[in-house]
C-alpha cells in the first residue's frame, strides 16, 4: 500500500514548546544572573504590588517576587527532574528485566509493585519524608521512590509486548545474548513511551512537590519553591494578589507546556475541515458537468448498480492524493461481480466508496454512484430530498446522509475482511444481526424479527442456531464469525453484497465451504454480489465478470466461466501477468539426479507438549507428537498444513527457539537462520538497513581475533544488498520507509551474512503480491544454487510447496506423513 | 482455578504485603514512642517502663502479629499526643468524613466524566474535542490546593455559600451535610474528572477505530446510534479500571483538601499527626487508607468480570 506519512510541523507541538521555554528560559538565565538577591529582606518594601523596579511585586519580607519565584522554581524543577530521571532509571531497568524474562521474579517483583500502588502516591511520599525528616533531598528521595512503581509497570508492559516480536526471535538466532538483546534491540524501540511517561512524571512531581511544600514537608526557609511560595501566598490572597498569581501562573504555564509536549509526540493531524470544503465545491462543479452528458452513454441493459468515472482521493496537507481514477462499472442484477488486484490498487476504496463508510481521511472527488430506484422501495424518504434521473437511479454520492444510511445494513450489505474483529465483542450474536432488523424494519414484532434472524443464521450453514444466538463473539470460531457477518447481510435481504476479501482470513478448507455459501445464497435469494479479492482463485470459483484493478484505475474486466473457474483470455500486458503468477505451475526444481544423501538435520522421537491453561480434560496438549525425519543438505524441505497443526513449533524447535519435551535434534551445521513471515515485524522499526545487515558482523566480531573495521562492514553489506537485487542507497533507509519485497530481500540479505547454511522459510512470500511473490521465489532460488543453501519452507500453500520442494511432509495433529 | 478465587487469594496477599511494608516502614524511625514521648530528659528506667507498657520490648514477629490483630480488632494503644485517647477512638471520628467525601467526589467523577468524555469523543479532532482537552489540561496543572484555595473564596467567602470547616454528619441534617461536603468534594473531584474525561475520550476514541464500528456503521446506525449501542460499553471496559484506580488518587486528593478545608477527617488527622510525630496514629491510617484502595480495586476487578462476557 502507498505509505501515507504526515510529518507535518505540528502547531500543537510548537505551541507546548512555546510555553516551556517562555518559563525555562527565564529560570536558567536567573540561575547566572540576577537583579536582586531573592532572600534579601528590605522591610521597607513590604508586599509592594507589581512595578517597573519589580515586576511581580514584592512579599511579606519586602523580598523580590521574581527573582523568588525564578529561583524556586529552579529549585522545584531541579528536583522533579532529578527523582524522575532516578524513577525512570530504576523503573526502566526492574520494567526490562522483569517484562523480558518473566516467571518467579516477575511474579515478586509486580507483587511488590502492587502493593506500593495501593498507597496514594503523595501518602507514600508523606510517610517517607516524616521517616526520613524534612529537607530537599529526603523529598528528592521519597518522590523518587514514588515514581519507580509505575515507571516499572509501564516498561514491563511494554518489554511484554516487544519481547515476543519476530525481530527479536530473529536477533536471538544470529546469536545476541540476553542482556544486548533487551538494551541494544528493545530499548530504542520503547524509547518514545518512555519519553512521554517522564514528561507525564516531571509534571506529577511538580505538582507533587507543590503538595509536600503545602503541608510543611518540603523545601525549608528560607529558600523558595514554588510550593512552598504558594503555601506562604495564600495569607495575602486578598491583600497582596499578585503574589499567589504569578507564583500560580509560572506553575500552570510550564505544565501546560510539558504536557502539551508530551500529548503530541509521536502523533500529528492534519486540519480536515478546509480541506474537506473546497472538495465540496470541486464535487459540485464536477456533478454538473456530469449530468450533461449522462445520455452519451449507452443503456440497454438495466444494472442494478452504476458506477461511473468514480476518483477518489485521499486528503493530504498538499491537497488531495488522487487514489481511485475514473473508475466506471455495471453491476447487473443477480450477478456476482468479481474485483481483482494487488494490494493498493483501490480495491476496497472503490467498494467502500459505494457504501459511503469511506474513513475520515478519504473523500470521494468526482464521479457518481448511481443506485437503481427499486432498491429505494422499502426506504423512507422525503421526495424534496431524493431525486431519481430519468433511467430511474439516485447517485449515492449526492443523497442526505439520513437516507444513505437506511439504505446501509438494509439494501447494501457488507461482509469485512477480518471476521475475528468485525462484530462488537460485548454484544451476544443474536443482538447483533437482530440490531439490522430494530433500525431498518423497527415495526417488525419481536419473535418474527428473531424468527428471521434465526433462519438468516441457518441459511449460512450454522448449526445449533438457538444456542448461538445468545453466545459472544469470542466464545466462536474465526468461520463461524463469517458466517455471522453474513447472515447480517442476508436477514434484511439486501439488494446488493459486497464481500471484501471474505476469506483472506480463514484456513484454506473453511474458505471453500463460505464461497460455496455467497453461491447459495445467490441463487436462493438473487442478490447481486461484489466480492473483492487478491486471490483469482477465489474470483475464479463465483464470478461471472471479473473486473481487475491496478493502480487505481480498472485495467479490464474479463468474463469468467465460474463453473470451471476459467478466465477468457485477457487482453492487457497486466492482466495476463497476474493471471500467469496466480496459475503458473512453473517448477523450480532441477533435475540433479542423484544428490548428495548427507543429512543436515536428524530429529528423533521429537516431542513437544504444551500445557493446557483451561479446563480440559488432558493436562498436556502434544503440539509436536513423536516426529522422527531427516533433511537431506541442499534440498528445499517443506511442511505444510493448516495454522495450528504444529509447523511452525517443529520448525522453531529445529531452530532452537522453542522447548522440546521428549527426543533428539542433531544439526549437522550452524544454527539455523529465519526469514519470517511478515517483514513488517522481523526486522527491528528502531535501525536503519545498515544498522540492522551489520549487527551479525558486530556480533561476530565480538567472538573473533581478526576485528572487521567499519569500511569492511559496509563493503560486506553493499555486497549482500547487490546479490538480493536491492540498491546501495536503501542502506541508509529506515524500515519503515520500505515497501513489504524490499523488507523481505532485507530479511534474505540478513542470512546471507549471517552465513548460516540451513535457512528457514516461514511462509516467506505470503504478505506479499503475487507478481512480488514470484521475484522473491527466483531470488531465493538463486541464491539456493549460489551458495549451496538447504531450506525449510513452511506454507499453507500447497501449489507453492510443489513447486519448490524437494520432499514435502504433510504435518497434521503434530503428526509428520 | 477459579478466578474469584484466585482474586480472593491475591487480595488477602496484597493485603499482607501492605500490613508488612505499613509495620516495618515505621520500625526504621530512630527511637521510638516511648523516647519521643518522654523527651531526651527521661530516665533509662522511666524509658524502660513505658516501653514494657507500649509492648516494645517483645520480639519484632509477635509485635507486628499482634498489631495486625489490632488493625482488624481495632485495638491499636493510644495516641502518643492525645494522651488517653486510643488510636482506633480518634480513627473512628475521622473515618466518615473522608469515606463521605471520597464517595462524593467519587459519585461526581462518574457521573460527570463519562458522558463527557463519551460526547467530546465522538467528533475527533472537531472544535468540542479540542477545546474539552484545554480545558482538562489547565484543570490538571493547578495543584489541588490551589483549586481548593480559589473555591474557598469564592464559593465560601464570596459568595457565602458553605463555612470551611464545618461538618454535619447525615444524621444530624441532609441539607447541612450537602452543604458542608459539596466544595470540598467538588475540590477533590475536579482534577480526577479532568484525568477521566480524558482517559474516557482516549478510550472512545481508540473503541471508534475498530472493525466492529465500521459494522455499526455499514448496518445503517446513526453517529448517535454508533456511540449509544456499541462503543460506551466498550469504551467504559478499561474506564471502570481507571476509576479503580481513581480511588487511590482520590483518597490522596482528600489529604490536601482537608487540609484546606480545615475539615476533620483522616487527611487532617494524617498531617497533623506527621507533624506531632505521632507515629501510632500515622501507621495506622496508612494501613486503612490502603485497605480502602485495595478492597475498592478488588471489587472493581469482580465488576469488571461481571461486566466482560470475554472474561
Amino acid at each position: 500500500m502507498q505509505q501515507l506519512k504526515y510529518k507535518k510541523v505540528n502547531i500543537s507541538m510548537l505551541v507546548g514548546i512555546f510555553l516551556t521555554l517562555l518559563v525555562a528560559l527565564p529560570v536558567l538565565v536567573s540561575l547566572v544572573w540576577q537583579i536582586y538577591d531573592p532572600n534579601e529582606i528590605n522591610y521597607s518594601m513590604l508586599l509592594q504590588s507589581p512595578s517597573f523596579s519589580h515586576i511581580f511585586g514584592t512579599d511579606d519580607y519586602g523580598r523580590d517576587i521574581y527573582s523568588r519565584v525564578m529561583n524556586g522554581a529552579a529549585i522545584t524543577f531541579a528536583i522533579s527532574l532529578f527523582t524522575v530521571a532516578a524513577g525512570a532509571a530504576i523503573g526502566t531497568l526492574v520494567g526490562a528485566l522483569t517484562g523480558y524474562f518473566g516467571g518467579v521474579v516477575d511474579e515478586v517483583l509486580m507483587r511488590v509493585n502492587d502493593c506500593l500502588a495501593s498507597f496514594p502516591s503523595i501518602l507514600l511520599a508523606l510517610v517517607v519524608v516524616s521517616l526520613l525528616d524534612k529537607g530537599t533531598w529526603n523529598i528528592c528521595i521519597a518522590l523518587g521512590l514514588v515514581f519507580i512503581p509505575s515507571f516499572a509497570r509501564i516498561m514491563r508492559a511494554e518489554f511484554l509486548k516487544e519481547r515476543n516480536k519476530d525481530y527479536v526471535l530473529n536477533a536471538r538466532l544470529m546469536g545476541a545474548d540476553h542482556l544486548r538483546i533487551i538494551f541494544v534491540h528493545i530499548l530504542p524501540n520503547t524509547l518514545p513511551i518512555l519519553f512521554s511517561s517522564m514528561l507525564v512524571g516531571l509534571n506529577n512531581a511538580v505538582l507533587a512537590e507543590a503538595g509536600l511544600s503545602y503541608l510543611g514537608l518540603g523545601v525549608q526557609p528560607p529558600d523558595p519553591s514554588l510550593g512552598r511560595m504558594l503555601s506562604e501566598a495564600k495569607t495575602f490572597i486578598f491583600g497582596a494578589p499578585w503574589y499567589e498569581i504569578s507564583t500560580c501562573l509560572v506553575m500552570i504555564i510550564f505544565i501546560l507546556g510539558i504536557t502539551i509536549i508530551s500529548e503530541n509526540i509521536g502523533v500529528s493531524g492534519i486540519n480536515l475541515a478546509h480541506v474537506k470544503k473546497r472538495i465540496a465545491k470541486l464535487h459540485e462543479n464536477e456533478l454538473e458537468a456530469a449530468a450533461s452528458c449522462a445520455n452519451a452513454g449507452e443503456l440497454c441493459k438495466h444494472p442494478v448498480l452504476s458506477v461511473k468515472n468514480l476518483e477518489v482521493g485521499f486528503i493530504e496537507d498538499s491537497g488531495i492524493d488522487e487514489t481511485i481514477h475514473s473508475v466506471s462499472f455495471d453491476l447487473e442484477k443477480g450477478e456476482i461481480l468479481g474485483v481483482v488486484g494487488e494490494s493498493g490498487s483501490g480495491k476496497s476504496l472503490t467498494a467502500m466508496s459505494i457504501m459511503g463508510i469511506l474513513s475520515e481521511k478519504a473523500v470521494i472527488t468526482g464521479g457518481s454512484i448511481l443506485l437503481d430506484k427499486e432498491c429505494f422501495s422499502s426506504v423512507k424518504y422525503d421526495s424534496d430530498d431524493l431525486k431519481f434521473n430519468e433511467e430511474g437511479y439516485a447517485d449515492l454520492t449526492v443523497i442526505p446522509e439520513n437516507i444513505y444510511r437506511r439504505l446501509r445494513g438494509g439494501k447494501l450489505a457488507y461482509v469485512f475482511q477480518e471476521p475475528m474483529t468485525s462484530l462488537n465483542p460485548v454484544q451476544k450474536i443474536g443482538v447483533q444481526i437482530d440490531e439490522i432488523l430494530d433500525i431498518h424494519a423497527a415495526d417488525m414484532p419481536e419473535d418474527e424479527q428473531k424468527r428471521l434472524v434465526l433462519e438468516a443464521m441457518k441459511d449460512t450453514g450454522l448449526h445449533e442456531v438457538e444456542k448461538l444466538y445468545d453466545m459472544y463473539p469470542h466464545e466462536l470460531s474465526g468461520g463461524m464469525r463469517q458466517r455471522v457477518i453474513i447472515a447480517m447481510a442476508l436477514v434484511a435481504r439486501a439488494e446488493i453484497i459486497i464481500a471484501d476479501e471474505p476469506t483472506t482470513a480463514l484456513d484454506a478448507n473453511v474458505a471453500d465451504v463460505i464461497l460455496d455459501i455467497f453461491k447459495k445464497i445467490n441463487k436462493k435469494y438473487g442478490c447481486s454480489i461484489i466480492i473483492i479479492s487478491h486471490d483469482l482463485r477465489v474470483i475464479g470459483r463465483l464470478a461471472n465478470r471479473a473486473l481487475i484493478m491496478q493502480k487505481g484505475r480498472i485495467a479490464e474486466i474479463i468474463d469468467v466461466d465460474e463453473g470451471k473457474s476459467s478466465f477468457a483470455k485477457p487482453q492487457t500486458e497486466y492482466g495476463k501477468r497476474l493471471l500467469n503468477a496466480a496459475f503458473t505451475t512453473k517448477s523450480f526444481l532441477e533435475e540433479s539426479g542423484e544428490g548428495s544423501k548427507e543429512s543436515i538435520v536428524e530429529l528423533d522421537k521429537l516431542s513437544v507438549f504444551y500445557k493446557n491453561r483451561k479446563n480440559s480434560d488432558e493436562k498436556l496438549r502434544k503440539v509436536i507428537d513423536n516426529v522422527s525425519l531427516k533433511l537431506i543438505k541442499g534440498q528445499t524441505t517443506g511442511f505444510v498444513g493448516e495454522s495450528g497443526c504444529g509447523k511452525t513449533t517443529l520448525v522453531k524447535a529445529i531452530a532452537g527457539l522453542q522447548k522440546y519435551t521428549e527426543g533428539t535434534i542433531k544439526l549437522n551445521c550452524k544454527h539455523p537462520a529465519m526469514v519470517f513471515q511478515d517483514p513488517y515485524s522481523s526486522l527491528n522499526p528502531a535501525f536503519t538497513v545498515e544498522r540492522i545487515l551489520r549487527e551479525p558482523l558486530i556480533l561476530q566480531n565480538r567472538g573473533s581475533s581478526e576485528k572487521l573495521s567499519k569500511e569492511q562492514m559496509h563493503e560486506i553489506i553493499v555486497g549482500m544488498l547487490k546479490e538480493t537485487e536491492l540498491e546501495e542507497e536503501i542502506a541508509s533507509r529506515s524500515i519503515n520507509e520500505l515497501s513489504g519485497g524490499q523488507r523481505q530481500r532485507i530479511a534474505i540479505a540478513l542470512t546471507l551474512i549471517l552465513k548460516r547454511e540451513l535457512i528457514i522459510l516461514d511462509e516467506p512470500v505470503s504478505a506479499l503480491d503475487v507478481t512480488i511473490q514470484e521475484q522473491i521465489l527466483e531470488l531465493l532460488m538463486k541464491l539456493k544454487k549460489e551458495f549451496g543453501l538447504t531450506y525449510i519452507l513452511i506454507s499453507h500453500d500447497e501449489r507453492l510447496v510443489a513447486r519448490i520442494c524437494d520432499r514435502v511432509y504433510n504435518v497434521k495433529n503434530g503428526h509428520c506423513t | 482455578m477459579n478466578y474469584y478465587v484466585k482474586k480472593l487469594i491475591s487480595f488477602v496477599l496484597t493485603l499482607f504485603c501492605v500490613a508488612l511494608l505499613s509495620f516495618f516502614l515505621f520500625q526504621i524511625i530512630p527511637g521510638d514512642a516511648a523516647v519521643s514521648k518522654l523527651g531526651t530528659d527521661a530516665t533509662a528506667e522511666q524509658i524502660a517502663e513505658l516501653r514494657a507498657e507500649y509492648g516494645y520490648d517483645q520480639n519484632i514477629v509477635v509485635r507486628f502479629f499482634s498489631w495486625l490483630g489490632g488493625v482488624f480488632t481495632g485495638d491499636l494503644g493510644v495516641s502518643i499526643k492525645y494522651g488517653p485517647i486510643t488510636v482506633s477512638e480518634l480513627i473512628g471520628q475521622r473515618l466518615p468524613v473522608t469515606l463521605w467525601l471520597g464517595l462524593l467526589s467519587i459519585l461526581m467523577i462518574t457521573v460527570l466524566s463519562i458522558p463527557i468524555g463519551l460526547i467530546c469523543a465522538k467528533k475527533p479532532g472537531g472544535i468540542v474535542d479540542k477545546v474539552s482537552d484545554w480545558i482538562s489540561l489547565v484543570f490538571m496543572a493547578v495543584p489541588s490546593f490551589v483549586q481548593g484555595i480559589l473555591i474557598t473564596l469564592l464559593f465560601g467567602i464570596i459568595l457565602n455559600l458553605f463555612v470551611p470547616g464545618r461538618y454535619t454528619s447525615p444524621g444530624d441534617g441532609f441539607r447541612e451535610f450537602i452543604q458542608g461536603l459539596f466544595f470540598p468534594a467538588l475540590a477533590v473531584a475536579i482534577p480526577k474528572i479532568a484525568m477521566t474525561v480524558k482517559f474516557m475520550k482516549t478510550s472512545v476514541k481508540k473503541e471508534l477505530k475498530l472493525d466492529y464500528v465500521r459494522t455499526a456503521k455499514a448496518k445503517g446506525n446513526s453517529q448517535n446510534g454508533i456511540m449509544w449501542k456499541h462503543v460506551l460499553k466498550n469504551s467504559l471496559l478499561p474506564v471502570i479500571t481507571f476509576i479503580g484506580l481513581i480511588v487511590a488518587e482520590v483518597m490522596a486528593g482528600s489529604i490536601m483538601v482537608e487540609k484546606v478545608f480545615n475539615l476533620p477527617g483522616l487527611g487532617l488527622l494524617l498531617v497533623n499527626s506527621i507533624a506531632n510525630r505521632d507515629f501510632n496514629v500515622v501507621q495506622a491510617i496508612v494501613m486503612y487508607i490502603a485497605i480502602i484502595v485495595i478492597t475498592v480495586n478488588f471489587l472493581v476487578d469482580i465488576i469488571y468480570k461481571l461486566i466482560d462476557p470475554r472474561t
